[in-house]
């Protein structure tokens, strides 16, 4: 059993659809003087809600998210820093999260034209956030007074900036549960060994035959074993925690019902046809590989159900397309793709909630900027979301069938333009019907902004109001860290935001550096602080010759 | 409860039934589910080698009803690698020169090469690896891009020029280091590779042209593309021996360098297929096993070789070679992501993989099932590929493969329905129903 009472609610509560609550707002802030960042954060903690409080019952959830630069200014970097040197994988993991999602955008997560950071909302292009206070209530008047109290809080830390407050609101009524597109959201999330909540089926990995087994917790959880059975997180800043990912969607609902009916009358049949060939489900949440031919709202509502079902009895995609959401983004079994034991490797928590009006069927464009502020929870961004991201939306399959690297995911994929536009196809199960073919998809969601996050555990967050170090898993002591910075900056490691999504693998992480400290003059965009500054010079022993030396110098 | 010794009497033939078992010599699996003993079935079989030869008319061989036609070299891509002295002082000047992104020494496109690359290892020894067609191909390689490639192999020994092909036939002979095992995921030659996947681009045009419109209209735009070059012209290219690459020019098919890192360009940017080299050193006590497995083919054996797509749907080219009887050199191109690369291996072909690295100093002992574990062996053991060039740097296996498979289907079917043929909007419909998969 997980620590619960440790773990920040929003980690591993409320991420199933019909727990999910309505109403959230986000608080991002600004600290320009850790002392008074502290004081926030002391007055904050008693109101920060656990898995524990949530499963005690309460009327509004707050939840406080750190990025990089915010965490290296409490002199928590250097816990990184140590965590750099020790263990590689772990170092993919905290890579993502030094570097912040705006570095990582065009060359990871494939935010280009529309959704290029230039065409960010300013509050994410700055790059000056430096926390997240997260407010969820299931009642409009119980996040008002979460959101209230936490406001009096920041208001009372002089030096402390509210830079934007950005709120998001569920459907009700006959909508509930949907986001603008008219799909049921928030179905098929992860279910984690000792979270302590029921899982339903469907939710964990596919065993060999049938049934499922529940993920391991370090996949969700720091500090915890995970699925490759090994626990990368020991130093204690990071045990409990987890990495937050946050992006805010925007949908172009009109383009989406506009095209779907384009390519539904070009090949007679319904607009609500294609576009549940393009999720992989009906509207109602009913899965294509159990419903192939309508919508069946009682399965849709059934958590037992809708989500109990793998691809080996479709491996042509004749029910549910191959390159359709769903089945990109979770392959499950996939006779025609990846297989269980690597879709359990990139499994994510996934908690959306849509912001902007809903726009009435049939209606024409208002003009009104509409979508999802979607978030990510996972332990490796690197592995988990960004791959995601890179491999299995905007990329082609390690698939044995989906073959054109111009084919992404249709409904959030960042589509190319002109001849190279990619394009869907339906397959077809008659004999003497060619199959559908959606061409020139245009974009239906882009990015207006998102950054990551660290969720530390309540712990941590203790440790930082009150501004306690801990030893680094080298055992060297951690500065203090008032100390002031080194003054001579060791060499530039290679900076892990240069990883190209494809292409040569990183070199190891120890391998000598080769560009002149000068080279430091061109920091990833969102003005993260060189990790040199405050890290200690004794947690940063000199990179011994290793192995991987090879690469460069030879053996 | 019986007790050891009790097992020990039961598990123990002894009198007539340990005689018999003596006198009769355990018979095969295949014997034994058909009720025969080893002699019946010895005498069977003769039989059946002596009917085959005298029925089919050919060498014996143990199938009366298929028999075996005559072994012939495989054709498809081969490769060599090189392995050349570096000259004394001359390591770091040549290591600066192949980091220079401005300098290419593969400009000159030259048909019949898949994938060239260059890297340097131990402060010593400049490695070139090539996968062509035909040997004659990789020498006219070197010879038409002797301007970019003379620089780089004049700070190693004995380098008598790329301009004149006897003498650089011999050098590059004489450097030959031993490929101990070639994974190859297809057999295709370049040039037919190139032609596949021009047709299947002007196919997918084709296919959207003709959605919804008239029979007629049907009938002008299938014979309109008929006539596409690219359409079965395999037998042309050999007949004639014509250098396709020159009368393509617009399609992204030419030898092309690598793309230095640029992670702005990096989703946008169209080439998807990227080398990996490594080197490990190899237990010295493991080493007469790892070279028997290498050369009895270990990714032969696996059903790799027979079905690639089921199995490894990544890899294009994969080599081992043993190095100094101390290092074992792999090398491969692979599509995509390295994280997706290394999972592929991890999760498809672990047991395959294990046998060829298990013998590596470091290798995890979990082996790669190991995912993580796995992946650090890798990247501590990686080499940077100094400079790396293929014919076809923006397609993945998948692309190729479809595209092989469509241009063979569509020869088969453009034979049997013409664009005057009485039912061709319906068997259209049917060809397209069927090799749907090969659209996607």
């Amino acid at each position: 059993m997980l620590e619960l009472g440790q773990i920040q609610s929003t980690i591993l509560r409320e991420y199933y659809r019909k727990d999910s609550p309505s109403f959230e707002c986000y608080l991002f802030l600004h600290f320009t003087e850790a002392e008074d960042a502290r004081a926030l954060i002391k007055r904050l903690l008693p109101m920060v809600t656990s898995c524990a409080d949530v499963d005690r019952g309460v009327a509004h959830v707050l939840n406080i998210g750190l990025t990089y630069p915010a965490v290296d200014m409490f002199g928590f970097g250097g816990a990184a820093h140590a965590l750099n040197q020790t263990d590689h994988e772990a170092t993919g993991a905290i890579a993502a999260f030094k570097c912040g999602m705006k570095a990582r955008a065009v060359s990871i997560l494939g935010d280009v034209d529309e959704s290029d950071p230039d065409n960010w909302e300013p509050v994410y292009r700055n790059g000056r956030i430096h926390a997240v206070v997260w407010v969820t209530a299931k009642q409009e008047e119980a996040l008002r007074q979460g959101v209230g109290k936490a406001r009096e809080a920041i208001d009372a830390a002089p030096t402390v900036e509210l830079l934007h407050v950005q709120e998001a609101r569920g459907f009700s009524g006959e909508y509930a549960g949907t986001e603008h597109f008219g799909y049921a959201d928030g179905i098929a999330q992860p279910s984690v060994l000792g979270s302590g909540i029921p899982d339903h089926p469907g939710d964990g990995t596919p065993r060999k035959r049938r049934g499922w087994d529940r993920l391991q917790p370090g996949e969700f959880v720091l500090g915890q074993i995970d699925e490759s059975g090994q626990n990368q997180f020991r130093s204690p800043f990071f045990v409990n925690g987890s990495f937050l990912v946050v992006r805010k969607l925007q949908q172009h609902v009109v383009r989406f019902r506009e095209y779907v009916a384009e390519v539904a009358q070009r090949n007679g049949t319904t607009p609500e046809l294609v576009a549940s060939k393009m999720v992989g489900r009906w509207p109602s949440g009913a899965p294509l590989v159990l419903s192939p031919d309508r919508d069946d709202p009682a399965l849709g509502a059934d958590d037992r159900r809708n989500n109990d079902f793998r691809y080996d009895g479709d491996p042509d995609g004749l029910r549910c397309p191959l390159g359709s959401h769903i089945r990109r983004n979770n392959p499950r079994e996939d006779p025609s793709g990846p297989g269980a034991v690597q879709t359990r490797l990139h499994r994510i928590i996934r908690r959306s909630t849509p912001y902007g009006p809903r726009l009435p069927d049939g209606a024409p464009d208002d003009g009104k900027e509409r979508g999802v502020m979607f978030a990510v929870i996972n332990a490796d961004i690197a592995r988990q979301f960004e791959f995601l991201q890179l491999n299995w939306i905007n990329s082609v399959l390690s698939s044995t069938v989906l073959t054109l690297p111009a084919d992404r995911d249709p409904l959030v994929g960042q589509q190319l333009r002109g001849r190279s536009a990619g394009k869907f196809l339906i397959p077809s199960s008659h004999r003497k019907k060619a199959p559908t073919i959606a061409w020139g998809l245009p974009t239906f969601v882009t990015t207006r902004g998102g950054a990551y996050f660290l969720l530390p555990s309540l712990d941590a967050l203790w440790d930082i109001a009150h501004g306690k170090t801990y030893e680094d898993p080298n055992g060297c002591e951690q500065d203090e860290p008032q100390r002031p910075p080194d003054p001579l900056p060791e060499p530039r490691q290679p900076s892990p935001c240069d990883k190209l999504p494809r292409g040569e693998p990183e070199p190891a992480p120890s391998e000598p550096a080769v560009e002149a400290p000068a080279a430091n003059a061109d920091p990833p965009a969102n003005a993260d602080p060189p990790a040199e500054v405050t890290a200690p010079a004794d947690a940063n022993p000199p990179a011994t010759p290793p192995s991987g030396a090879r690469s460069k110098e030879g053996g | 409860m019986p007790s050891f010794h009790d097992f020990d009497a039961e598990s123990e033939p002894h009198g007539d039934e340990a005689d018999e078992a003596c006198e009769r010599p355990e018979a095969s699996p295949f014997a034994r589910s058909a009720g025969m003993s080893r002699r019946a079935l010895a005498r069977g079989m003769v039989g059946a080698v002596v009917t085959s030869g005298l029925f089919a008319g050919c060498r014996p061989c143990f199938s009366p009803f298929s028999p075996k036609h005559e072994t012939k070299l495989n054709r498809g891509p081969r490769t060599f690698t090189l392995r050349i002295e570096i000259q004394p002082g001359r390591y770091r000047r040549l290591e600066a020169m192949l980091d220079d992104p401005s300098f290419n020494p593969f400009e000159t496109p030259s048909s019949g090469i898949h994938f060239a690359r260059l890297f340097t290892a131990e402060h010593r020894y400049l490695y070139f690896m090539v996968i062509y067609d035909d040997y004659e191909d990789a020498i006219t390689f070197l010879n038409v891009n002797a301007k970019g490639v003379d620089p780089v192999f004049e700070n190693c020994t004995d380098y008598p020029g790329a301009s004149n092909p006897e003498l650089l036939d011999e050098y590059v002979r004489s450097k030959f280091l031993c490929v101990e095992l070639f994974y190859r995921a297809y057999d295709e030659s370049q040039r037919e590779i190139r032609d596949a996947l021009a047709l299947r681009d002007a196919f997918l045009v084709f296919v959207r042209s003709i959605e919804g419109v008239s029979d007629k209209e049907l009938r002008t735009r299938y014979a309109e593309f008929l006539v596409n070059p690219n359409m079965l012209n395999h037998d042309r290219i050999r007949d004639n021996d014509v250098d396709w690459a020159d009368t393509e020019a617009g399609r992204p098919l030419r030898l092309r360098p690598l793309a230095m890192p640029d992670p702005e360009q990096a989703i946008s940017a169209p080439d998807r297929v990227s080398p990996f080299t490594l080197m490990a050193r190899v237990h010295p006590s493991k080493l007469p096993k790892l070279v028997r497995t290498l050369r009895l083919g270990t990714f032969a054996n696996i059903e790799l070789a027979a079905r690639p797509l089921r199995n490894l749907p990544t890899l294009h080219f994969a080599r081992v070679s043993v190095v100094d009887g101390n290092q074992m050199l792999f090398a491969s191109v692979y599509d995509g992501d390295f994280i997706q690369y290394v999972e592929d291996f991890s999760t498809r072909i672990s047991k395959e993989i294990d046998t060829v690295f298990g013998a590596s100093v470091g290798y995890p002992i979990a082996g790669s099932a190991d995912i993580f574990a796995f992946k650090d062996f890798l990247r501590a053991n990686q080499i940077v590929t100094r400079d790396f060039a293929g014919s076809y740097l923006d397609r993945s296996l998948l692309q190729i493969q479809s595209s092989v498979k469509l241009t063979k289907a569509l020869a088969r079917f453009s034979k049997r329905v013409g664009p005057d043929h009485r039912n061709l909007h319906t068997r259209m419909q049917c060809f397209l129903h069927d090799h749907q998969h090969l659209l996607t």
